[in-house]
């Protein structure tokens, strides 16, 4: 990719922004390229060291305050009195219809946290049963009753091993979650910034 | 490091690379980058953060016939980077304590 390419791909990925900071971002990062160049790189390196335009216009946007990128929309965009009126009357439509969306949106998040909470239920359940065992083969062994001693500890050793494994996997599936959460969060507010 | 700690951080970073006289972005980049790492995409946000902020000030000027933008940090940019020392200097004596608990580890 050549710097005007670049540029150019740029420019269309900000096209949701103002002019102004549209321009100023391009500015920026053809000065980057420029510099670069002049520090000898070729210009393709030059391009190619600055990232992807994908990746450049993602942090811009991505670090435009919510409330800025919406009111500036807002301010843009000519509401007539009629688009009121009529959203005013279209509101017993429209407002339950919004709540459902949020609550089926909100419901989904629970269920997903749900599972993850059952398995370390299930996790925790299997290190109590460890526990028990023990503490049972203990007993057992304190009773003089050996065999069964030892098939009791063998159990809690099992579990005990169980639960190791358990363990890792529930916060595997946190961090999933957790990572899950953050992009989603990060799309839904290029969506709002993009509609706008 | 944390994205959180560093997000801090760097701001007070590009504050000091202009503290010793006005810099560009590419100069910026490359002062800074054997301390922390940073690349261009990252460094536009900062700039117009700390721009937003009154912390730097931004001039062009011509160079080899086009336009270079210059940042200068003001009295306010100065102003945050000695509110940073200070406050470090209590992270620094929680740090040391922290430090001396664990050294046998």
């Amino acid at each position: 990719m050549n710097k005007s390419e670049f540029l150019e791909r740029l420019n269309e990925l900000l096209n949701v922004l103002p002019e102004d900071e549209r321009e100023r971002s391009v500015d920026y990062y053809s000065e980057m390229i420029d510099d670069r160049i002049e520090d000898g790189e070729d210009e393709e390196t030059a391009v190619a060291g600055v990232g992807s335009p994908e990746d450049a216009a993602e942090e811009i946007i991505q670090n435009i305050p919510l409330s800025a990128a919406v009111k500036r929309r807002a301010k843009n965009r000519r509401i007539s009195p009629w688009t009121v009126v009529f959203a005013v009357m279209a509101s017993p439509i429209w407002l339950p219809l919004l709540i459902v969306v949020f609550a089926v949106v909100l419901s989904v998040y629970i269920s997903i946290w749900a599972v993850v909470i059952s398995f370390a239920a299930a996790a925790a359940g299997i290190a109590a049963g460890a526990a028990g065992g023990a503490g049972t083969a203990v007993i057992m062994f304190a009773a003089n009753e050996f065999k069964d001693g030892l098939f009791m500890f063998g159990c809690a050793l099992m579990l005990a091993g169980i639960t190791v494994f358990a363990f890792f996997g529930v916060k595997q599936l946190i961090r999933w979650v957790v990572r899950l959460t953050g992009w989603t969060a990060r799309k839904t507010k290029l969506a709002i910034v993009r509609k706008w | 490091m944390d994205a959180q700690l560093k997000r801090g951080i760097i701001d007070i970073c590009v504050l000091c690379a202009l503290k010793s006289g006005d810099s560009y972005g590419y100069k910026i980049i490359k002062d800074l980058s054997p301390h922390i790492e940073i690349s261009e995409s990252t460094l536009y946000p900062i700039l117009k953060r700390l721009e937003a902020a009154g912390c730097v000030k931004t001039f062009k000027v011509e160079h080899n016939g086009r336009l270079r933008k210059y940042y200068s940090i003001t009295e306010a940019g100065k102003g945050r980077i000695s509110d940073f020392l200070d406050e470090w200097n209590s992270v620094k004596k929680a740090y040391n304590y922290i430090k001396e608990v664990c050294k046998d580890e």
